[in-house]
């Protein structure tokens, strides 16, 4: 299986490169992918560095323009398609259907894989994203359980990549609007679920205080481990009780289904975190290419490895890891 | 051992810190930090600090300081007044970060690292660090961070 990992940077870039990615995802500096953060991403001149950088050493570069075309900035969506077109990238990663039109209809030869955010969770769904865009490949959404990702992946008339590891967002991906509930802002429209600018953290003697647009969403007491400022993710008041009603902070962990995807015919595994710095890339991407290179060889007796998951665990949300909707048996 | 370091080299940074004078401090920050970021400053990358002030305080040693942009150059002032965000955490914490040994976020779900303040302006110097090419740094920079490097690996060891 590839290996896809996150760079919001030239040298988270250059990292994941160097650890053993097989693919590396970016975004350019503006709200058409679903990282938009200040400071974060690729302008022309080091998009262009990256490039380089990873075909000289034959890793393959795909460009995420996901997030949903606005109709006043529609241009926007167009040019950066063209952009990552001119820049000569391996493929794009694209969720609305007028983007997915424009980029087939201009450039036929462009390789184009259904985002995550595109929420296609059944054969159908792929069927139809083939037939009118021709992708060749989907990301499938981290609702499925293993046995829909197995039933999915028997038909499905593209390959499909699936997510390995990251910060678990755990609503219908692409339909979910907490984040604009709250701030005005999704990541589906704007690039970013609780935009940084609606984000305040207090320090306060009964511990650190999360709010995002004014609204206290957790209070973590001393010693308790944090987690994205995201609503899904906060504690609420249910009945009486103060519980994470929807989400814990957790980030998703599935090397030990690694023999079980393979199995299925899932054909790439996506890592998450194009947010995070080049150390947290390091680490991950190391981890996953020493799993995926054991898995190879050991086949059927393949289990994880103590210190593997130990490093995955201390760079997660909440410092702990889930095996999310893969393992829900009731699905 | 580890911890024998630990009380004997951080009391010392500490009181040497502390003791240096504030001139020197700001003068020497002042050309590393202009230097190590002259095409961030060139590029306008910076430009989220002119007129903006961010706070760094190093919890266990007891030190800081206010940086911001001035023109082009970064300027840097004393802990006391305003700021529009403070990040704040241990020697050990942002040791770990300079080399790049450890992830901010890893750091901040693990209540090592805090924010408080403008929120989007942190996260803004958080990724204008990460973007930074360590390769484009000129020798003895490239050198001061492995110092860096090896000697938090030595110190922090866990
Ligand atoms: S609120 Fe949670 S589930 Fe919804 S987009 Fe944000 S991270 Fe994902």
């Amino acid at each position: 299986m590839e290996l896809v990992c996150p760079a919001g940077s030239l040298p988270a870039l250059k990292v994941a490169v160097d650890s053993g990615a097989d693919a590396v995802y970016m975004g350019f500096k503006d709200d058409t992918n679903a990282r938009h953060f200040a400071g974060l991403n690729f302008n022309d001149r080091k998009a262009k560095q990256a490039l380089d950088y990873a075909i000289d050493r034959q890793v393959k570069v795909f460009v995420a323009i996901n997030t949903y075309a606005q109709p006043k900035g529609w241009k926007r969506w167009q040019e950066a398609v063209d952009r990552a077109y001119d820049l000569g990238v391996n493929a794009l990663i694209v969720a609305d259907m007028g983007v997915l039109e424009y980029a087939c209809n201009k450039y036929p030869d462009l390789a184009l894989h259904l985002s995550v955010q595109g929420s296609a969770t059944n054969h159908e769904a792929l069927k139809f994203y083939h037939q009118h865009f021709g992708i060749r490949r989907a990301v499938l959404p981290r609702v499925l359980s293993l046995a829909q990702v197995k039933l999915a992946a028997e038909k499905s008339p593209v390959d499909l990549e699936v997510f390995g590891f990251g910060s678990l967002c755990i609503m219908a991906e692409g339909r979910c609007y907490l984040s604009s509930y709250v701030t005005d802002e999704s990541p589906n429209t704007c690039g970013a679920c609780s935009p940084a600018k609606a984000v305040r953290w207090e320090e306060t003697a009964e511990g650190r205080e999360s709010r995002l647009n004014n609204v206290l969403i957790d209070r973590y007491r001393e010693g308790e481990n944090a987690g994205y400022p995201t609503l899904c993710k906060g504690r609420f008041k249910v009945d009486d009780h103060v519980y994470n009603a929807l989400e814990e902070p957790t980030s998703l962990n599935t090397l030990r289904l690694i023999p079980e995807l393979s199995a299925a015919g899932v054909k790439a595994i996506k890592l998450e975190g194009r947010q995070r710095s080049p150390a947290y890339v390091e680490q991950i991407v190391r981890v996953w290419r020493e799993a995926l290179d054991a898995y190879a060889i050991e086949r059927d007796n393949f289990a994880p490895r103590g210190e593997w998951l130990d490093s995955l665990s201390k760079v997660s949300e909440g410092t702990q890891t889930t095996l999310g909707a893969y393992s829900r048996p009731w699905q | 051992m580890q911890t024998l370091i630990q009380k004997v080299v951080e009391p010392l940074v500490s009181q040497s810190a502390q003791v240096c004078p504030f001139l020197i401090q700001k003068i020497t920050l002042e050309k590393l930090l202009s230097q190590v970021f002259a095409l961030e400053i060139a590029d306008g990358d910076l430009d989220c600090l002119a007129n903006r002030y961010l706070k760094v305080y190093v919890k266990d040693l007891n030190i800081g300081w206010r940086i911001t942009l001035n023109g082009n150059h970064v300027q840097v002032e004393r802990l006391g007044g305003d700021a529009d965000v403070t990040i704040s955490g241990n020697a050990k914490e942002f040791a770990l970060l300079v080399s790049r040994q450890e992830d901010p976020d890893t750091l901040f779900f693990q209540r090592r690292l805090t924010i408080e303040g403008d929120t989007e302006l942190g996260l803004e110097v958080k990724n204008i660090l990460d973007a930074l090419d360590h390769e484009n740094l000129s020798f003895p920079l490239k050198q001061l961070l492995e110092s860096v490097s090896h000697v938090s690996r030595f110190i922090y060891a866990a």
